[in-house]
């Protein structure tokens, strides 16, 4: 629990964006903040805040990378496949909650990767031993997103309790488990909506300006600030300790530096009011983890580029992961068809969202320009040629 | 029976019978009351085929109008055709204008995350769940029935109403509450660029926020 006097804040693990930074920064003023948010407000990219977890790239806010979400850079002698990786994820998670002797509430939206989660839980225990260990946090969507899954596994089988709730869940009680990080070791769902402008056969060719940037322009993002950033990402994709080939790479390894940090904590922002000041850096590795957020998932993701995408088709993303599913229930029109939708949106309209996280867990609705602004940042800086 | 969204409703000063507006829905039109002082909404019989011809005369929005007791509509007299009336009127009609909007936001997110049954069904069920007590394992036959039906144990179709209305019913009262918040911010708008900013506002506190 935090305690003692509080100096103010000034560093963020993360902010909204739309709503704080670049709306009430003054962004009018500073070309290098026009920049940074000309991305981080237009839909097209990004609309969440973004922290270089490679460290190249210094905001021109002070967001604070947070330490365990470092890149890993030693890929040698790494050979965990994916569904390893599932599997020691379950247990590790499965052995705190024994040892704490806390149930696991796992965030269940019905989608790829939070059934998944449960599957790689089932695998462990079976359903029998688990149905006092585990905890099925789901809304009516859940069920309608994956109807076969509920009935055959959860309905009748799995405690559940209500996502409406899920801010209040994080009281020490529980230990909370989300589905986050999968999207950022596979892909980027920025490619469903860049497929909407160009021949998706061209997302998988050598990654070229003209993929991109007219996309982002369409977006209505200053052709100057597209190029701009464009030559960052291909600049940042060449100090990758992997090789970015491909539009599509380049999209993922941009989702997977920068976007990793904001997507664990998004969830964090949305703690009920009463219990925020239960949250620390202890409380968070001890009751917060988002399954996919290892180092080994990392490592794997790095690694195995032709296991993320096939056929040039989205109806194919995360078909690795599909196919750990299928081997375990056998649902092949989940396999062949299901495609992945935001499901956090809906459960965050309309909480209580402070407008930042500080580097204290601070919970900020109000941030100030001087509180944070880093005039040493890279966005008065040219990359490429 | 409910008729109110298909009758003509007017926000009418109750000072002098003055018509200020015709909103497009009737919470809009009580949105509008409460930011006013001394008016009311007060509602057409337009459905009646002989007071339709009556009404049809006139331009609610337009036309300076006042209404009298037993809804008998008449153009204004010059003597109250005053500057504080047009203004009045104005600030009205910009209101209506942007309440609406607001209402319009906040269905929207209603759809999203509401799964509606018609009323009748949603009342039986929720009486149903009152009536049922999981502790002494007793589920109403209704319940049961539903249980039998898809093959489940009765605590299990219990558990699954309860969630499915305990996620609707809290998104419903978070709704109101943040329609209500910023129904009271636009009622304190005195101009049109105030009234976009709070519909602004409103829309970033639903959407907005939900994006990161």
């Amino acid at each position: 629990m935090k305690s003692g006097a509080k100096q103010p804040a000034n560093d963020l693990y993360m902010a909204n964006v739309k709503t704080g930074l670049a709306r009430k920064l003054g962004i009018e003023d500073d070309p290098d903040i026009r920049l940074w948010a000309d991305l981080l407000t237009n839909d097209s990219i990004t609309g969440v805040s973004l922290i270089d977890r490679m460290g190249l790239i210094q905001m021109p806010y002070n967001f604070k990378l947070y330490e365990p979400f470092r890149m890993p850079t030693d890929l040698t002698g790494y050979s965990l496949t994916y569904e390893e990786c599932c599997q020691k994820r379950a247990a590790e998670l499965l052995e705190l909650s024994d040892r704490l002797n806390k149930p696991i509430y796992v965030c269940y939206s019905g989608g790829i990767d939070s059934t998944l989660v449960v599957i790689s839980f089932l695998k462990q225990r079976g359903l029998a031993q688990l149905k006092k260990q585990l905890v099925i946090v789901l809304t009516p969507d859940s069920i309608d997103e994956n109807p076969v899954f509920y009935k055959d596994y959860i309905r009748d089988h799995l405690p559940v309790v209500s996502g409406e709730r899920l801010g209040t869940y994080f009281d020490g009680q529980r230990i909370v488990v989300g589905g986050e990080h999968n999207d950022q070791l596979f892909g980027t769902d920025i490619v469903d909506k860049l497929v909407k402008h160009i021949n998706i056969d061209k997302v998988f060719e050598p990654y070229h300006r003209d993929a991109l940037v007219p996309y982002m322009i369409n977006y209505e993002m200053p052709e100057a600030s597209a190029n701009w950033w464009y030559d960052m990402f291909v600049w940042h994709a060449k100090q990758a300790p992997c090789e970015i080939k491909t539009t599509f790479d380049l999209l993922w390894w941009f989702n997977f530096c920068f976007k990793w940090q904001t997507v664990y904590f998004r969830m964090l922002l949305r703690v009920d009011n009463s219990l925020r000041h239960l949250v620390d850096h202890e409380f968070v590795a001890t009751y917060f983890h988002h399954f996919y957020s290892t180092q080994d998932f990392q490592k794997w993701s790095m690694l195995n580029p032709q296991l993320k995408i096939r056929n040039n088709n989205w109806k194919d993303y995360k078909f690795h992961a599909k196919d750990v599913i299928y081997n375990f229930n056998q649902d092949a029109d989940y396999r062949d068809n299901k495609i992945k939708r935001r499901s956090l949106f809906k459960l965050f309209i309309g909480k209580d969202t402070p407008d930042g996280l500080s580097g204290n867990f601070d919970y900020l609705y109000k941030l100030d320009r001087a509180d944070f602004y880093i005039e040493d940042n890279s966005f008065k800086k040219t990359y490429g040629t | 029976m409910d008729l109110r969204n298909t009758l003509v409703q007017l926000v009418v000063d109750l000072e002098n019978g003055a018509v200020l507006c015709r909103p497009q829905s009737t919470s809009t039109a009580r949105g509008v009351i409460k930011g006013i002082q001394n008016t009311s909404v007060c509602t057409l019989a337009s459905s009646l085929t002989w007071k339709a011809r009556e009404y049809k005369e006139f331009d609610f929005n337009k036309d300076d109008l006042v209404w009298s007791v037993g809804g008998n509509i008449k153009p204004m007299p010059d003597h109250l055709k005053t500057d504080d009336f047009y203004a009045k009127k104005q600030l009205a009609q910009e209101r209506a204008k942007y309440i609406y909007a607001l209402e319009v936001y906040f269905q929207m997110y209603l759809t999203r995350v509401v799964d509606f049954y018609d009323q009748a069904t949603e009342t039986y069920i929720i009486s149903e769940l009152d009536q049922c007590n999981p502790l002494a394992n007793y589920y109403t036959y209704g319940i049961q029935e539903y249980a039998r039906v898809l093959d489940i144990h009765p605590e299990t179709a219990y558990k699954e109403f309860k969630l499915r209305y305990d996620t609707q019913m809290l998104a419903r009262m978070r709704n109101l509450a943040m329609f209500q918040k910023h129904l009271d911010l636009m009622n304190q708008c005195t101009t049109k660029e105030q009234l976009q900013d709070a519909l602004k506002n409103a829309n970033n506190e639903i959407w907005g926020k939900a994006t990161s």
